[in-house]
C-alpha cells in the first residue's frame, strides 16, 4: 500500500493512517499542479519576457527551479516512506537531529503547523506561476469587483487582481518575517554570549542596553526610526527590514545570556580552556550549540509576530512604501472600502491570520521537542 | 638529576573575597622530575585543585591575584607568559584531566570531534587526520571498538569509558605533562583500578610526567614516584613514596594515614585528625597545623616552619620533628 505514495505522494501516508502528512504532501502536489496549470502555459514569456516588459527577471526561474525542488521533495518523501534509508549508524547514530526529529513528529499541532508553514512558503515561491497577473498592474479587470472567476479574490480600487496582489504580498512578509527574525537571531545571540561568558562590566553595559530597549514600546519605537528615515528621504523594503531585525533581538539575548550563564559553569569549558581554545572558540563552538534550542524555538514563535509588526506597520502607512504589496498594506489599502468592497481587507487579513497561526504551531511543536521536561505529554 | 619538567618555587595564589583575601596557595615548593609521578595529596581546601589550575593558568583573574612565585615549566616560566603563550603550552604540552568524566564533555559534540578539536588546533591536522589519529587514541586507552564510538555522542558511554575519552583526549597532543585533578574520584572502586593501571601504562609508552591530585592515599601508592602533602596553601611533607609510607614525619601526615581504616586492626573507632582545615582567610599564626596538632608550643605560634631535609629527597615543614618531640 505504501508504494500508492509513487503515484501520488501522501496517498501511501493517508492509506497507512497517517493523516497529517498524507494531506500534507497530497496539498503540496495540488500546488504544483495549480502552479503547472496556471504558470506552464505562459513559461516563456515568463522567463525571458521582452525587453519592453523590463527584460530579465530573477524570480520566475526561482519559481521554476522551486517547482522542480518541491515535486522532488515530495516523491522523496512518498520513496523513503515506502523503502526507509537503510540505518547507518556510523552516519547518524542518535544524533540530536535525529531525535528532534523523533519528538517532534510526535506532536501533530507542530507537525500541522509545519505543514502549513511549508504551504505557504511553496505558494509564495510559485507565486509568478500561480499568480494570473502583476501584482502592480491596474485596470486588469473592473474596479472594486466582488470575487468571481477570474479574480478569485476579487479586485481593488484601481482594478489590480486582489488575488495575486495577496499572493506576491506572502513573498514579501515572508521574507521580512524570516529574514527580519535571523538579524535580531544572530544578534541577539551574539549579544548574549558575550555578556553571559565575559560577565562583569561587559554583562552589566550589555544587560543596561537591552533593558533599556525592552522597556521601549516596540511599535512605538518603530515609528519613530522609521519616520526619521522617512523624513530624510530614505524608505525601502530594505529599510523595514534591517530596522525590524535591530529592534527584536533584545529576547534572543536574554535567553541566550541566561543559557551561558549555566553553561560556561560546566566542566567541559574548563576542560576546552584546558585545551588550549581561545575564548572565541569556546563560546561559538562549544557554548552557543549547546544555547541553541530556546533560541530556534524563540524565532519560530518571532516569525509570526514580526509579520504582525511588518502588517501594523503597513496598515499605518509606514511601512513598505507603495504599490509594494504586502498583506498589512493591502489591508491598509482596503481601509476606505470596508463597506463596498470588504474583501479587499479580509483575505490578507486571513492570510495573516494564517500564517501567525502556523508559525505559532510549529514554534510550540519545536519547544515540545526540545524540552524534555514537556515530552510524552501529546 | 636531570632539569624537572615543572618546577613550583614559592608559588602564591590568591583570591580577592568580599571580607578579605583567601590565601588558597600560598608559597608551594616542589618539582616534578621527568617522567615521574609526583602526587599532591590534601583535604580538600588545602589548596592543591588551585595549585594545579595555577600551573595551567586557568585561574580567573580576578577574583584570583596571582601572587607571586614562579612556575617554571622546562625552564621557562609560564607565570611571565602572556596569555597566546599560555594557550600555546595548554592542551599542548601541559594537558589535563578532570574530576567528573560525566560533565566534562560537550554534550553536543561526538566523542572523536572533541579529541580531534586539540589536534587540529595545536598539531595543524585536516579533519580527516584528527579523525583517524582519534581512532587510533582511543584503541590506546582501551574502547573497545573505537572506529564506532568515535563517532558516538558523550551521553553513550559511562563514567569510565568517558574518562578514557579524557584521557585520549588530553594525551593526543602528546604532552611533556598530565594534570590529573582527582580523575577517579567519581568512578567506581573497580573502574578506579582500571583507570590508574590505564594511566600507569600510558605513561611508560609516552614518557608523560605527571601531576596526580588526590585526597584518596591507596591511590597514591599505585600511581606516584613522589609524594606531597599539602595542608592550608602549603606543602607540609615531600618524599618519595616509599619513604612517606614507611616513615612519615609530620603530624598531619601521621594523622592522615592513621585515619585510613586498617582492614587487620578492626578497631572501633577510626581516628580522626580532630578539627577542621582553618579557612584561608584567617589562617593561625605561625603553624597552620598547630591549633589540630597534639605537639604544638609557643615556637609553633609565633614561628612559620619551613621545609627541612630530615633524610634523602625528605623534607618536612615542623617544629617538633625539627627539635625531636616527636
Amino acid at each position: 500500500m505504501k508504494q500508492a505514495g509513487l503515484v501520488l505522494p501522501g496517498l501511501g501516508h493517508l492509506l497507512k493512517g497517517d493523516v497529517i502528512n498524507g494531506l500534507g504532501l497530497m496539498l503540496y502536489v495540488g500546488l504544483l499542479v495549480w502552479a503547472a496549470v496556471a504558470g506552464f502555459g505562459r513559461l516563456p514569456e515568463l522567463l525571458f519576457p521582452p525587453a519592453d516588459q523590463g527584460g530579465f527577471q530573477l524570480h520566475p526561474w526561482v519559481a521554476l527551479v522551486s517547482w522542480i525542488g518541491i515535486a522532488a521533495l515530495c516523491w522523496h518523501t512518498a520513496f523513503r516512506f515506502w523503502k526507509p534509508a537503510p540505518f547507518d549508524p556510523e552516519v547518524d547514530k542518535n544524533s540530536q537531529w535525529r531525535e528532534l526529529k523523533k519528538q517532534f513528529r510526535r506532536n501533530r499541532t507542530g507537525v500541522f503547523g509545519l505543514h502549513f508553514v511549508n504551504v505557504l512558503i511553496f505558494l509564495a515561491l510559485l507565486t509568478p506561476f500561480i499568480a494570473p497577473h502583476h501584482p502592480d498592474v491596474i485596470d486588469v479587470g473592473p474596479s472594486l469587483s466582488a470575487p468571481q472567476w477570474g479574480h478569485l479574490m476579487g479586485t481593488d480600487e484601481f482594478g489590480r487582481d486582489l488575488f495575486s496582489r495577496v499572493m506576491y504580498g506572502a513573498r514579501i512578509s515572508l521574507s521580512i518575517g524570516f529574514i527580519a527574525v535571523a538579524i535580531s537571531a544572530t544578534l541577539g545571540t551574539l549579544v548574549g554570549s558575550i555578556a553571559g561568558f565575559f560577565g562583569g562590566k561587559v554583562d552589566s553595559g550589555l544587560m543596561w542596553v537591552t533593558d533599556l530597549l525592552l522597556s521601549l514600546p516596540r511599535l512605538v519605537l518603530l515609528l519613530a526610526i522609521v519616520g526619521f528615515f522617512r523624513s530624510a528621504g530614505a524608505q525601502s523594503i530594505f529599510l523595514i527590514v534591517v530596522i525590524l531585525g535591530l529592534t527584536g533581538w533584545m529576547g534572543v539575548s536574554r535567553i541566550v545570556r541566561s543559557q551561558i550563564l549555566s553553561l560556561k559553569e560546566q566542566d567541559f569549558v574548563q576542560a576546552c580552556r584546558a585545551l588550549g581554545l581561545p575564548n572565541w572558540r569556546i563560546i561559538v563552538v562549544h557554548l552557543v550549540p549547546n544555547a541553541l534550542a530556546p533560541v530556534i524555538v524563540h524565532a519560530s514563535l518571532a516569525i509570526g509576530s514580526t509579520i504582525l509588526v511588518e502588517a501594523a506597520l503597513s496598515f499605518l502607512g509606514l511601512g513598505v512604501p507603495p504599490p509594494t504589496a504586502t498583506w498589512g498594506a493591502i489591508v491598509n489599502d482596503g481601509r476606505e472600502y470596508m463597506r463596498s468592497g470588504a474583501w479587499i481587507t479580509v483575505f490578507p487579513g486571513l492570510m495573516i491570520v494564517a500564517a501567525v497561526m502556523s508559525f505559532n504551531l510549529l514554534g510550540d511543536g519545536l519547544r515540545d521537542a526540545l524540552d524534555p521536561k514537556l515530552r510524552g505529554r501529546h | 638529576m636531570s632539569q624537572p619538567i615543572l618546577e613550583l618555587r614559592d608559588l602564591r595564589t590568591w583570591f580577592r573575597m568580599e571580607d578579605g583575601i583567601a590565601k588558597a596557595v600560598d608559597g608551594v615548593n616542589y618539582a616534578i622530575p621527568s617522567g615521574q609521578t609526583l602526587s599532591v595529596v590534601g583535604e580538600s581546601g588545602s589548596g592543591k585543585s588551585v595549585t594545579a589550575l595555577s600551573v595551567m593558568g586557568l585561574i580567573p583573574c580576578p577574583p584570583g591575584i596571582e601572587a607571586g612565585g614562579e612556575i617554571l615549566f622546562e625552564g621557562q616560566d609560564l607565570r611571565k607568559a602572556n596569555e597566546a603563550q599560555r594557550r600555546a603550552v595548554r592542551g599542548n604540552q601541559i594537558a589535563m584531566i578532570f574530576q567528573e568524566p560525566m560533565t566534562s564533555l560537550n554534550p553536543v559534540y561526538r566523542v572523536g570531534d572533541q579529541i580531534g578539536e586539540a589536534l587540529r588546533l595545536h598539531k595543524g591536522m585536516t579533519g580527516k587526520e584528527a579523525h583517524e589519529y582519534s581512532i587510533h587514541m582511543l584503541d590506546k586507552v582501551g574502547i573497545p571498538k573505537p572506529s564506532q564510538r568515535v563517532d558516538e555522542y558523550p551521553h553513550q558511554m559511562s563514567g569510565g569509558m568517558r574518562q578514557r575519552v579524557m584521557i585520549a583526549m588530553a594525551l593526543s597532543c602528546d604532552p611533556r605533562l598530565l594534570i590529573a585533578d582527582e580523575p577517579t574520584t567519581a568512578l567506581d572502586v573497580t573502574i578506579q583500578a582500571q583507570i590508574l593501571e590505564l594511566m600507569n601504562t600510558l605513561q611508560e609508552d609516552f614518557g608523560t610526567s605527571i601531576l596526580f591530585i588526590t585526597h584518596d592515599l591507596g591511590v597514591v601508592a599505585e600511581v606516584s614516584d613522589h609524594v606531597a602533602v599539602m595542608y592550608a596553601g602549603k606543602v607540609v611533607e615531600h618524599a618519595d613514596v616509599v619513604t612517606l609510607y614507611d616513615a612519615p614525619q609530620h603530624p598531619y601526615t601521621i594523622g592522615l594515614f592513621k585515619s585510613l581504616p586498617d582492614i587487620e586492626s578492626r578497631s572501633a573507632k577510626l581516628e580522626v585528625i580532630p578539627g577542621v582545615v582553618p579557612s584561608p582567610l584567617e589562617f593561625p599564626s605561625g603553624c597552620r597545623f598547630r591549633n589540630r596538632c597534639a605537639f604544638a608550643n609557643e615556637r609553633c605560634a609565633a614561628e612559620e616552619p619551613v621545609l627541612r631535609s630530615v633524610g634523602e629527597g625528605h623534607t618536612v615543614a615542623c617544629h617538633a620533628v625539627e627539635e625531636g618531640r616527636l
